[in-house]
């Protein structure tokens, strides 16, 4: 079994053993484009596209028993995060298999953030348009990003369908970059910038995603904002993990 | 998950990028620090200190010239800090550098007493909320409003029961806040120093609007005494004015030295910050800068119009009246009719003679002493926490509440220190800079460690950031913690021959109480270390490994 297909195995174990413990977890990255995709699975297990570690989503009102859920299965807290992050994310690490859990609470907080707390419905992963939006807010992008983009634009149509989880649902995607113009601004600079590098199939979505992103209407902030434009840095800045104390 | 950190590959070239793991977002951007650091200078503190002490007690002495020569001194001691914040971007203060650079256990040992130090000057700030900020708002509005009612407040809330209960709940309420999460804490502090900012502003146009004879009329009407009186009282109580002096202004120089020290703090905190070499250069320097302009400006504004001599006189009436209240001193000060000191709250609410004008000022510098409360409790948290994960403090020190997500042990210990003390200042008599000379000691051992630390690490030395930054061939490092240390010890020396700061720890005539809780502090430190190593290696842990690593940055 490859690296990736091995991951999206744990994940999908801990996920489904969290339900019955009364805990939601919900994976995102790459393990969860895997989940997601999975006519494009063997694909990614062809090219071998190793995460690095399981990305996982919870609710705030969950992380309470988080610690207990995970020793139990082999994992140990890392301390520095804990009292890093305060209870906003939290990283497990099992020395046996090797395997390192990342877990948000309630928002992803990286270059934009991403919140995710009416976003935690059924199925293993975040829906898809959120799963997109957690590397179209990177500033810098990976192969393995442009990679997990391709995918999911190949195998999701594009809709106005937020009931169907095989439709990435346009809707939701341009209301939520039509409020907030810094992620919009990275969004949108990242799809240009993909144009050229995704397959034919993928290279069409990306072109009417662009089209209802830049067209949809554009909330007060937004506009004020964009009056600034890019004289002012429009992302965090995201550090390298190092120990906090 | 994906952001925006690069391998040391980086760039690919393709305007595709690699990246190592999952990024981290740290909590302490530029602005966070900066206020931070500002907010542990206190310009409200040293702005009272400045202008009841200085004409007063060191008379010939320039406040405004005191404040910039400690700025001077402090950009070394700046510089330094900012070094070895870069070479160990770590929280965890002067415990980290000393720890990795001298060795464990004196890290440990210095780092115990500076925390505890930090717990006292915690209660300090609280109790000066009280005195210069509510005691003076409710004896000016007292005045103004001519009810008795107010000035016998501002009469109970500077009394040693009113200073203990207020300066506790204050310490509290910073408590609660940093236990509500260190975002939300930075969040609170913006919103505050907008509020002080504006408040000093109103007090800069106060002061440049506002002229002697209106003050002095002003004065008159709320005491009923003129302002000679004032002066003619003071001199028959041993009080001379004095022409400008600088021996007197390089004397009185530890007095904005004090709260100015606060301007490198965020070193306590160099975990959590964004871009820490470019966040702590502004954040600390331009900290140091920044507050002791505003601070010197202030000085010589109130000094125009004030006076130069009627603040010393009404500030040497109101300390002789507090050592020695049969003198009757008091009768040529504030606290004989409005009940609160001639702190320059007072002063300046007389000045405006306006409401509105008051809160604003009051609320003001409320508002700047506060800012040393949370910030002080902060580092000394961020202390704990790191004994705790090198496994020289108890692991509950750096336990997490699961409701909060905080660590909530650390706080609340370093919390309830602080209210210890809070009770020591207001029932018994701490002399106020004396422990500042221990302090002076450990940042001075941190600037000393500089000076040899290229060479004698020269492994982790030759890996940090700070190896690049070199004058006429020398680390720079090297450079400002000598000068850094030089100035240290000439405070030191200062300190300990100035009774009224402070005064010698121990001398021929005795050892004072804050020489024993000193030394008590060294003995239970190096007890602990000792114990505690001995006890790791019985669990088969080497807590030296902890000391041995090579920065990442």
């Amino acid at each position: 079994m490859s690296g990736v297909a091995a991951l999206s195995e744990e994940a999908h174990r801990l996920i489904d053993e969290a339900e019955n413990y009364g805990i939601v977890l919900r994976a995102i990255g790459s393990v969860a484009v895997r989940l997601h995709c999975e006519p494009s699975s063997n694909d990614m297990d062809r090219r071998d596209r190793v995460p690095k570690d399981i990305d996982l989503v919870t609710r705030k009102r969950d992380r309470r028993r988080l610690d207990d859920f995970f020793a139990l299965r082999g994992y140990e807290t890392d301390r520095d995060m804990l009292v890093a992050m305060e209870g906003t994310r939290y990283l497990f690490r099992n020395q046996e298999t090797g395997i390192d859990v990342d877990v948000w609470v309630d928002e992803l907080n990286l270059c934009h953030r991403l919140d995710i707390r009416h976003r935690l419905g059924a199925g293993p992963t975040l829906p898809i348009e959120d799963l997109l939006l957690s590397k179209l807010q990177i500033v810098e992008l990976t192969d393995g990003d442009i990679g997990d983009i391709g995918c999911m634009l190949t195998t999701h149509q594009l809709g106005q369908d937020a009931d169907d989880p095989e439709v990435i649902d346009l809707t939701y995607l341009a209301g939520l970059l039509g409020s907030d113009w810094g992620f919009w601004r990275t969004a949108t600079k990242n799809m240009e910038f993909l144009l050229d590098r995704v397959e034919p199939g993928a290279r069409d979505h990306l072109t009417a995603l662009l089209a209802a992103v830049n067209t949809a209407p554009k909330s007060a902030a937004w506009k004020v904002r964009s009056l600034i434009g890019d004289r002012k840095q429009w992302w965090q800045d995201v550090d390298i993990p190092r120990d906090t104390y | 998950m994906g952001g925006s950190i690069v391998s040391s590959d980086g760039n690919t070239g393709t305007g595709v990028f690699s990246r190592p793991a999952s990024g981290l977002i740290r909590v302490a951007g530029s602005s966070d620090v900066f206020i931070f650091n500002v907010g542990l200078v206190s310009i409200g503190i040293a702005i009272a200190f400045n202008q009841l002490y200085g004409p007063s007690l060191y008379p010939g002495s320039a406040p405004w010239l005191s404040t910039l020569l400690a700025v001077v001194g402090m950009l070394f001691v700046a510089a330094t800090f900012y070094a070895w914040s870069i070479t160990f971007p770590r929280s965890g203060g002067v415990y980290v550098s000393l720890s990795r650079s001298v060795g464990p256990g004196v890290g440990f040992v210095l780092s115990l007493i500076e925390t505890v130090i930090l717990m006292y000057y915690a209660a300090l700030a609280a109790s000066l909320i009280v005195t210069v900020g509510l005691s003076s708002f409710f004896g000016t509005v007292g005045f103004m409003g001519e009810s008795d009612t107010f000035i016998s407040w501002a009469a109970n809330t500077a009394s040693p029961a009113g200073i203990f209960w207020i300066g506790t709940g204050f310490l509290l309420l910073a408590g609660v806040l940093l236990t509500s999460g260190t975002r939300r804490y930075f969040a609170v502090q913006k919103v505050l120093f907008g509020i002080a900012l504006a408040g000093t502003v109103v007090l800069v146009a106060v002061l440049v609007f506002g002229d002697p004879d209106t003050f002095l009329a002003n004065f008159t009407a709320a005491t009923g005494l003129t302002g000679d009186q004032v002066i003619s009282g003071a001199q028959d109580l041993g009080w001379a004015s004095a022409p400008f002096s600088f021996s007197a202004s390089w004397a009185f120089l530890i007095w904005p030295l004090l709260p100015l020290l606060g301007a490198v703090q965020s070193v306590g905190i160099g975990g959590e910050i964004k871009s820490v070499r470019k966040t702590q250069l502004y954040g600390m320097l331009g900290a140091v800068v920044a507050t002791g302009l505003v601070i010197a400006l202030v000085d010589l504004l109130a000094t125009r119009v004030f006076g130069y001599d009627f603040q010393g006189a009404i500030g040497y009436n109101s300390v002789v009246g507090l050592v020695d209240p049969s003198t009757n001193a008091w009768a040529f000060s504030t606290e004989g009719s409005i009940g609160a000191s001639p702190w320059f709250t007072v002063l300046i609410g007389i000045l405006a003679d306006n409401l509105l004008i008051v809160i604003i000022v009051m609320a003001t510098f409320v508002t700047w002493i506060w800012f040393w409360i949370p910030a002080e409790i902060a580092y000394t948290t961020r202390t704990m926490i790191a004994w705790s994960f090198d496994r020289i403090g108890p692991n509950r020190l750096g336990d997490v509440s699961k409701r909060y997500g905080t660590p909530t042990t650390a706080i609340w210990i370093s919390t309830a220190g602080a209210i210890v003390f809070m009770w020591f200042i207001a029932f018994q008599a701490i002399a106020l800079l004396t422990l500042i000379e221990a302090l002076t000691i450990i940042w001075g051992t941190a600037m000393i460690a500089a000076v040899v630390f290229p060479r004698m690490r020269k492994a982790l030395f030759d890996v940090s950031p700070a190896s690049e930054q070199k004058i006429f061939g020398m680390p720079l490092m090297s450079v400002t913690g000598a000068v850094g240390a030089a100035f240290l010890a000439t405070v030191l020396v200062m300190l300990w021959n100035d009774d009224i700061a402070a005064g010698p720890l121990f001398s021929a005539d005795g050892v004072r109480g804050e020489f024993w809780l000193l030394l008590s502090l060294v003995v239970l430190g190096v007890l602990w270390y000792v114990g505690v190593k001995a006890y790791r290696r019985r669990q088969g842990i080497d807590i030296s490994l902890a000391f041995k690593q090579i920065p990442i940055e």
